[in-house]
C-alpha cells in the first residue's frame, strides 16, 4: 500500500509522522483518496492546517493539529506546547527537561557575565533566586551556608561556585538527554 | 449580532470565580509539569551518580561557614544548643527563652557602619568642643572605608570634664549616628557587677547583665554608656570588674555572661565612659580607654550649642512651634552664661514665662540661670 502521507514536511519530528501517518491513514479509510498536497504545515515549530475549501480534508487536518498539538515530538507521549530558544516546540515534562536544565544554566551563567557598564549585579545567589531545576538536584554538600541576621540560616551559592558547577550541570544535562531518549525510543517501540 | 463571551472579557467583573479557577488551575499544571522535570533529571542523577561525582567540584558544606562582609559570628551555635538542652534540664526557663531570642536572631550581626558626612557634620555643629573625639571618628570611619564591608570600631574611650558640659548627651547623639542601640549604666548608682556580666543561676533573683541584652539585636556593635565612672560605689562585686575583660578585644571575644554562660563576641561593642575625674579610676582601667578631656566651650562654641540645643527642642516640644524658629542674638548671648546642660532647662524655662507673658518671641529677660549649686558649692541646711 502506498504510503497515506507522502508528501508530509520532512522536518517533522519523528513521533509527528506517525501521529501525521495514522490521521492520513484514517482520512484514506473514509473517503477512499490520499492527500495529494502536505495538510499540516510547521511554522516556529508549531503545527497548522493547509486545507482549504474541503470541508472533510479540513476536518481531519484540523484534527491532527490538534493531535500534534497535544503530542510530544520526541517521545510521543501526551505533551504540552513549550517555548524554547524563542521557537515553538511540544513536549511532555521528561523530555523537556533536559532542554530546560540546559536553558537555565545558560541563564545563570549570563547572569553572572558583566553588564555593559562593567558591573557585576551578582555575586552570590541565595537558595531561592536559582531556578528550581537547578537548586532541587544540587548536591546538599555542595551548599555554601551562612546566617544573615533577622533571617536565620541560609544556603546559598557564590559566582565562582556556579562556574564551577557549569560542568556538572552540563554533563547532567547530557545524561538526561541521553536517558528521555532512550526512554522516548522504548516508547516508541512499545507502541508499535 | 453575537455579543462577546463574558469569559473573554477583560472588564467583566462579574464572573471572577470563573477567572480565578482559571489561574489556579494553571499554576497546578505548571507545578506538575515543574515536578515532573525535576524528576526526570533527579532520577537521571542518581542514575549516574558515580559519572557526575567525576564533574562535581570540591567546595561548600565541608569548608567553614563563612561571614559576609560587616558582619560577625556572635556564638557559636553547638554551644548555644547544648546550654539550652542543659538549661531545660534544669528547668532554668529564662536562660531557655534568652537561649531562643538569640537563636532566632541568628549567629552572624552586623558591625556599625562608619557614619555618613552629613551625620559628622551634625556633631560637629552639634558638639564643637569634642573635636578632638570627632576627629577621631574622622579616622576611624576612613580606616572603615578602605576594610571589607565597612565595618567602623571605636576603641574605648573616655570622656572626662566638668559637670554639664554635655558628655551624656554626645553619647546619645554618636549611637543615633552609628544607627547602634544604647545602653546607659549609671555606675554611681549601681550596686555590684551583675549589672553588667550577669548573675549566676543559682541566685534567686539572677539574670543578664546589661552586655548580653545590648548584643540580642541585629547589630552586635551597640554603644555602652557608662556614666560617671569615677563614681563607682566601693564593694565586694565591684561594678568595673568586668570591664577588665571586655575593654580587651581579645578577651571580649570569649566573653561570658555568668547567668546565660555561653561564650559571646563582645569584642565589637563601643563603649564611651564619662567621668569628672579620671585620677579616681584605676590605673589598669584607665589605661584601657582612649582618653579625652572635653573643655568647657568657649563664647563662640557655646553660641553654635544654644542654637543647638533650641534646634532640638523645636524638634521635640509640641509647644514650641508657636515660637520663633531662630533665637535672637541678644537672648543666644545670655544663654551662654549657662552650661550646655543647663541650657535645655533655661530655654524651657524661658519659653514658659514668654507664654505667660503671651509672647511668641522671647526676650533676653526670659533666660534666667539659677544655679541650685554656685561656683561657692552646694548651699548648707541649717546652722552655719
Amino acid at each position: 500500500m502506498e504510503h497515506p502521507n507522502k508528501v508530509a514536511p520532512s522536518n517533522v519530528p519523528t513521533a509527528w509522522q506517525r501521529v501525521l501517518d495514522t490521521y492520513a491513514l484514517k482520512y484514506q479509510r473514509a473517503t477512499g483518496k490520499a492527500f495529494e498536497k502536505p495538510f499540516v504545515a510547521l511554522m516556529n515549530g508549531l503545527p497548522f492546517s493547509t486545507v482549504e475549501r474541503d470541508t472533510v480534508a479540513e476536518g481531519f487536518a484540523r484534527k491532527t493539529v490538534t493531535a500534534l498539538l497535544h503530542t510530544c515530538q520526541q517521545c510521543g507521549r501526551s505533551g504540552r506546547r513549550r517555548r524554547h530558544t524563542r521557537r515553538y516546540t511540544v513536549m511532555c515534562a521528561a523530555c523537556f527537561s533536559a532542554r530546560a536544565l540546559r536553558a537555565d544554566i545558560a541563564a545563570l551563567l549570563d547572569d553572572d557575565a558583566p553588564t555593559e557598564a562593567g558591573f557585576r549585579p551578582e555575586v552570590a545567589w541565595h537558595e531561592h533566586e536559582l531556578p528550581p531545576r537547578i537548586r532541587g538536584v544540587i548536591p546538599s554538600q555542595i551548599w555554601r551556608q551562612t546566617d544573615i541576621p533577622g533571617v536565620g540560616p541560609v544556603r546559598y551559592l557564590g559566582k565562582a561556585d556556579v562556574q564551577a558547577l557549569a560542568v556538572w550541570l552540563t554533563k547532567l544535562a547530557c545524561l538526561v538527554d541521553e536517558e528521555t531518549a532512550t526512554a522516548g525510543s522504548e516508547a516508541k517501540v512499545g507502541a508499535g | 449580532m453575537p455579543t462577546p463571551s463574558p469569559h473573554f472579557d477583560a472588564s467583566s467583573t462579574d464572573m471572577p470565580k470563573f477567572k480565578v479557577s482559571i489561574g489556579v488551575r494553571r499554576s497546578r499544571q505548571i507545578d506538575r509539569d515543574l515536578a515532573e522535570q525535576l524528576r526526570t533529571i533527579r532520577t537521571a542523577a542518581s542514575k549516574h551518580a558515580a559519572v557526575l561525582a567525576t564533574f562535581l567540584p570540591g567546595m561548600g558544606a565541608s569548608e567553614p561557614v563563612v561571614n559576609w562582609p560587616g558582619q560577625c559570628r556572635l556564638f557559636d551555635p553547638d554551644v548555644l544548643n547544648a546550654r539550652k538542652a542543659a538549661a531545660r534540664r534544669a528547668d532554668e526557663k529564662l536562660v531557655v527563652y534568652e537561649l531562643e531570642k538569640a537563636a532566632s536572631l541568628g549567629v552572624l550581626r552586623e558591625l556599625a557602619r562608619a557614619p555618613t558626612s552629613g551625620d559628622m557634620h551634625a556633631l560637629r555643629i552639634d558638639f564643637p568642643h569634642f573635636s578632638q573625639v570627632l576627629d577621631l571618628m574622622l579616622q576611624r570611619s576612613a580606616l572603615a572605608a578602605v576594610s571589607p564591608g565597612g565595618a567602623f570600631s571605636m576603641p574605648p574611650v573616655l570622656l572626662s570634664g566638668p559637670p554639664g558640659v554635655g558628655k551624656t548627651a554626645f553619647s546619645d547623639s554618636l549611637a543615633a549616628c552609628l544607627k547602634v542601640p544604647l545602653r546607659r549604666i549609671d555606675v554611681a548608682s549601681s550596686t555590684a557587677s551583675f549589672t553588667l556580666a550577669g548573675s549566676h543561676p543559682t541566685w534567686s533573683s539572677a539574670r543578664p547583665g546589661m552586655v548580653w541584652h545590648l548584643l540580642q539585636n541585629s547589630s552586635a556593635a551597640g554603644l555602652l554608656l557608662l556614666d560617671e565612672v569615677d563614681k563607682a560605689p566601693h564593694s565586694s562585686y565591684p561594678v568595673l570588674g568586668p570591664l577588665y575583660s571586655l575593654l580587651e578585644r581579645i578577651s571580649a571575644r570569649h566573653f561570658v555572661d555568668e547567668y546565660i554562660e555561653v561564650p559571646v563576641d563582645a569584642s565589637h561593642l563601643t563603649w564611651i565612659a564619662t567621668c569628672n575625674k579620671p585620677e579616681l579610676l584605676d590605673p589598669a582601667l584607665r589605661s584601657r580607654f582612649v582618653e579625652f578631656e572635653i573643655p568647657m566651650p568657649n563664647a563662640a562654641q557655646m553660641v553654635a550649642i544654644a542654637r543647638s540645643v533650641y534646634r532640638r527642642l523645636r524638634a521635640e516640644a509640641p509647644w514650641a512651634a508657636v515660637f520663633d524658629a531662630e533665637l535672637s542674638e541678644e537672648v543666644t548671648a545670655a544663654l551662654t552664661a549657662a552650661t550646655p546642660r543647663e541650657m535645655l532647662r533655661v530655654l524651657e524655662e524661658a519659653h514658659a514665662r514668654a507664654a505667660t507673658d503671651r509672647r511668641c518671641r522671647l526676650k533676653p529677660q526670659d533666660v534666667v540661670i539659677n544655679r541650685a549649686s554656685g561656683p561657692s558649692g552646694p548651699r548648707r541646711i541649717g546652722f552655719v
